[in-house]
């Protein structure tokens, strides 16, 4: 559910702040949402990641439908290139980026030295800890 | 550690990506990527200039700048048609159009005439920046726009035009900027006034630059005088001026040849300068109720010039309750330039007087400025030029002002001057030239024509001219210098003011003509006059299109719009018609095997058209290349610039003098003549040929229209046209007609245009280059004009109103 919110703020975030913001604010809007959200491991580029690419997919493929996909080519002819250029180059660059960022930010934040190596650990409520460890009250813990 | 590293690792790809993906990277000195996601995203990159907006759509704008509302109907081709309440309000109504559709065209005309190219696309331009300042196209433009403020009744329309542009730029968004504007990553500044008197110098620098003074010096003392005179400085006796009347009279301002003028006694070069282009020239005519079929007079213009997209033309009508007029216009100039009322039609082509001629500078010391005039040692004004260039350091140089004009060519040779010019085009008009335009929208007759277009300057235009009562009319208008003979011919010597031509031709001196017993009136840049005039001409002139539409005009009875059609379509060539027959025959005379070849035969059986499908105009064109290699072997392979002489001082060699020196091959210790050379030509030609290619003229010379940032992708290449710069249908290569209008004014006139572009500036727009291919198969529309509102508006596709704000 966490990844859910944080990928849906993403794309409702950067589609507002992108009306009065440069492109690149997915920077520090990524940053920030990993950093909020706690996002860990594969999800912290993830999920920003994914979430921005299919924004920018949306928005382009409603854009470029209303010409008949005829937009693509145009713009794709300014480098004399297939038209599905002008959909990959932004998608996979913007992804990347929003990539890069939330894993910074899970860098900055993890406070476990093997960042980026290890999973994302199975979280867990304390009874379902009590019920899954055995030998807790041997050990005087509880 | 491990950490601090992977952070610093992800910090530097993330900027570095971050970095590239905005603002692009430099591949080489001339090549540039720019940032692509900036380009690419949906927020405000490319995909926001889809054109969606013209597919059938009612808009309406709040504009405080207008006195009533403006309703403007979009035709199916985007062709505006203004109504508006007043001049004002529809030049207001102009201006908000033409950057609507052509902001970034009219951004980078200015730049590009001011040479301020550099400071939005960096280092690639900065040899034409510094080209452009030396013309001092800005310098004059701001003179000019200074003068304006004298003239209140043009100045008020300037402002509306200024306006109305500035409108349309505050009302949009950086999503809604132009696809160049991105591109090169820049937004657009207000308009001013000094951008309408670039965008009108520019269009002199294109057409009144004709000065191949350096080379005829060089050719006169290479040939000497004789030789000279004879390949260089003569007229074609079998040319048709543009004014065939009796021109003989009396002129209050006469020039005679200053007492003891010398030229220079050695050959001059290292100068880099960019040549005039070749190829801009017009045809245009009227045919009066004597030659007409319906007995309406009928007027045809086709302006040739380099080929753009955008193009440099736009297409719009406009009504106000004083005038109701359908034309193109240049974008960033008000008005109709060539165009049609209901009463009138009119148009130009251009005038090759030669209007700039330059002066060697004898300095006394460079560094500060001081040469010699008179015996008197004076200083250049120096104005500071500052070139700014994007991601680059600034160009700091010093435009020197002469007493003849700014120092242009400054040469390499330290054997050869520096050479300061004079130019028609500094000058500055009493009036605008663009309210010619303004005014001419209004005409009823010759005289009010007469009187809206006394006060252009330049560059100079055969401005031709019909009414709806069957008159019809050609004026050369604009300054023309009062010269002595040859005057302007040759460098001249800076060492005396009395060089320098001063007066100027009275306007009521200028050759013109009106309602010719000839029953039409036609120009295609020959020369303007006969000898007779008292005036000298001298300058750049077409040599075929002239007398090949005045051929075809004199023949003609009966005529109508289709003949006019078909004659600007017209691909027969007078220069191989008069060149091959005499070719041809002495080699069939010279060689015995000659009359099996094929290539014989097909050059035999060609009917001089530049048909794009023909072989017979590319092996001409091989053979008169060739052969005038071959005739001018003493001229070509010099030190220095020098130029061949026309292609019809060869056909008169030939029917002067077969034995004629020129014809001699100087490498041989034998004398050749013309047989001999032609067959020399013929047989290499021959060799050379494989008729197993495909040498159709369209293959081997096909038509193009480049955008104006020569992007392949957003230009039309490989167009199957046909024609050449020598025929009428004069297209070669990136130039040839780039307005093509044939009107027939009756009770209503009736009017065909085209033009090889689109009315939308915008790449991504169906508008774009909609009628470039139509042009290119020689089709024309029917142009929408009528007074009545309604009429147009149920042929409209989209209505914009501007509505006056009550702010």
């Amino acid at each position: 559910m966490n990844k859910f919110l944080a990928g849906l703020l993403i794309i409702v975030m950067h589609y507002a702040l992108s009306i009065f913001l440069p492109w690149w604010t997915i920077v520090f809007l990524s940053f920030i949402i990993v950093a909020l959200f706690k996002l860990e491991g594969k999800s912290s580029w993830l999920i920003p990641s994914m979430s921005i690419m299919l924004s920018w997919l949306i928005q382009i493929l409603i854009l470029d439908q209303k010409t008949n996909f005829r937009s693509s080519q145009r713009i794709a002819d300014l480098f004399d290139a297939p038209g599905f250029v002008s959909y990959i180059v932004p998608i996979i660059t913007v992804g990347l980026v929003a990539g890069l960022s939330g894993y910074l930010a899970h860098l900055f934040f993890s406070k476990n030295e093997e960042v980026g190596i290890v999973e994302e650990e199975e979280r867990m409520t304390i009874d379902e800890y009590k019920d899954n460890t055995p030998g807790l009250e041997d050990r005087g813990i509880i | 550690m491990k950490k601090i590293i992977k952070i610093a690792l992800v910090s530097i790809i993330l900027i570095g990506l971050t970095y590239i993906s905005q603002n692009g990277f430099r591949v080489n000195e001339k090549l540039r990527i720019p940032g692509l996601t900036r380009l690419l995203n949906p927020a405000d990159g490319l995909w926001n200039n889809i054109d969606i907006s013209y597919h059938g759509s009612e808009k309406q704008v709040e504009l405080s700048g207008i006195d009533g509302d403006i309703r403007i109907y979009y035709d199916d081709r985007l062709v505006p048609h203004i109504f508006a309440s007043s001049e004002k309000d529809a030049i207001y109504a102009q201006g908000y159009v033409l950057a609507q559709h052509r902001l970034w065209q009219m951004d980078f005309m200015t730049r590009l005439a001011s040479g301020r190219l550099s400071e939005v696309l960096g280092k690639a331009t900065i040899d034409r920046d510094l080209i452009m300042r030396k013309y001092g196209l800005e310098y004059s433009a701001k003179i000019a726009v200074d003068k304006w403020n004298d003239f209140p009744e043009g100045y008020e329309t300037m402002i509306a035009f200024k306006d109305g542009i500035n409108a349309y730029i505050n009302s949009i968004s950086d999503k809604d900027l132009p696809l160049e504007f991105k591109l090169a990553n820049y937004k657009p500044v207000a308009w001013t006034n000094l951008g309408s008197a670039l965008v009108s110098k520019y269009m002199a620098f294109t057409l009144s630059r004709y000065g191949p003074d350096i080379k005829n010096t060089n050719a006169r003392l290479l040939l000497g005088e004789e030789d000279f005179n004879r390949l260089y400085n003569q007229r074609n006796s079998k040319q048709t001026p543009v004014i065939r009347e009796d021109l003989s009279m009396a002129s209050s301002v006469m020039r005679e040849k200053p007492a003891g003028i010398d030229f220079l006694e050695n050959p001059v070069s290292g100068y880099t300068y960019k040549e005039p282009i070749p190829g801009a020239g017009s045809n245009n005519w009227a045919i009066g109720p004597s030659k007409s079929a319906s007995g309406n007079a009928i007027l045809a213009n086709d302006p040739h010039l380099q080929l753009s997209l955008p193009s440099v033309w736009y297409e719009m009508h406009i009504v106000t309750p004083t005038s109701n007029a359908y034309g193109v216009t240049v974008p960033g100039i008000p008005g109709i330039i060539i165009g049609f009322n209901e009463d009138i039609a009119y148009g130009s082509t251009n005038v090759g007087q030669d209007m700039l001629d330059y002066y060697t500078i004898d300095w006394v010391d460079k560094e500060a400025g001081t040469y010699r005039v008179d015996g008197k040692v004076l200083t250049a004004e120096r104005i500071p030029q500052t070139i700014k260039v994007k991601k680059g350091p600034d160009i700091n140089w010093d435009m020197m002002l002469t007493v003849f004009g700014p120092v242009i060519l400054e040469s390499d040779d330290e054997n050869s001057p520096d050479l300061a010019m004079q130019w028609m085009a500094h000058r500055t008009p009493d009036k605008p030239e663009y309210y010619s335009f303004v005014q001419a929208m209004k005409c009823k007759d010759y005289d009010c024509y007469k009187k809206a277009t006394s006060n252009f300057l330049s560059p100079a235009q055969n401005f031709v001219f019909a009414d709806k009562q069957g008159n019809i009319g050609m004026r050369v208008n604009g300054n023309l210098p009062v010269k002595y003979k040859d005057e302007g011919i040759l460098l001249k010597k800076g060492n005396s003011i009395k060089n320098m031509w001063t007066d100027i031709v009275p306007r009521e001196s200028n050759p013109q003509t009106y309602n010719p017993s000839l029953g039409f009136v036609a120009s295609a840049n020959q020369i303007s006059v006969d000898e007779n005039y008292p005036h000298p001409f001298n300058g750049g002139f077409e040599d075929y299109r002239g007398r090949r539409i005045n051929e075809l005009l004199e023949q003609g009875e009966g005529m109508d719009v289709e003949d006019m059609k078909k004659f600007q379509l017209d691909e027969v060539s007078i220069k191989a018609r008069e060149f091959l027959p005499k070719f041809l025959k002495v080699i069939s005379e010279n060689t015995s095997d000659v009359r099996t070849s094929e290539i014989y035969n097909i050059l035999a059986d060609w009917d001089y058209k530049y048909n794009a499908d023909s072989k017979a105009p590319y092996i001409f064109e091989e053979i008169a290349v060739l052969f005038e290699n071959k005739v001018w072997d003493e001229i070509s392979g010099q030190e220095y610039k020098i130029s061949f002489p026309d292609f019809w001082i060869l056909n008169q060699l030939i029917e002067e003098n077969q034995s004629d020196d020129f014809f001699d091959d100087k490498s041989t210790s034998e004398k050749e003549n013309f047989s001999q050379i032609a067959v020399q030509t013929f047989t290499e030609v021959a060799e050379k040929i494989s008729l197993n290619d495909d040498l159709s003229w369209a293959t081997k010379k096909p038509g193009r229209v480049m955008h104006l940032l020569n992007i392949p992708g957003y230009s039309k290449m490989g167009l199957k046209t046909g024609g050449s710069g020598d025929v009428l249908k004069a297209i070669r290569g990136g130039f040839g007609p780039s307005w093509r209008m044939v009107v027939e004014l009756g009770e209503k006139p009736i009017a065909w245009g085209i033009y090889p572009g689109g009315q939308s500036g915008n790449p991504m727009s169906p508008y774009y280059d909609n009628m470039v291919d139509d042009w290119a198969a020689g089709k024309y529309y029917e142009l929408l004009f009528s007074n009545n509102e309604e009429e147009i508006k149920n042929r409209s596709k989209i209505v914009h109103k501007l509505t006056k704000s009550n702010e």
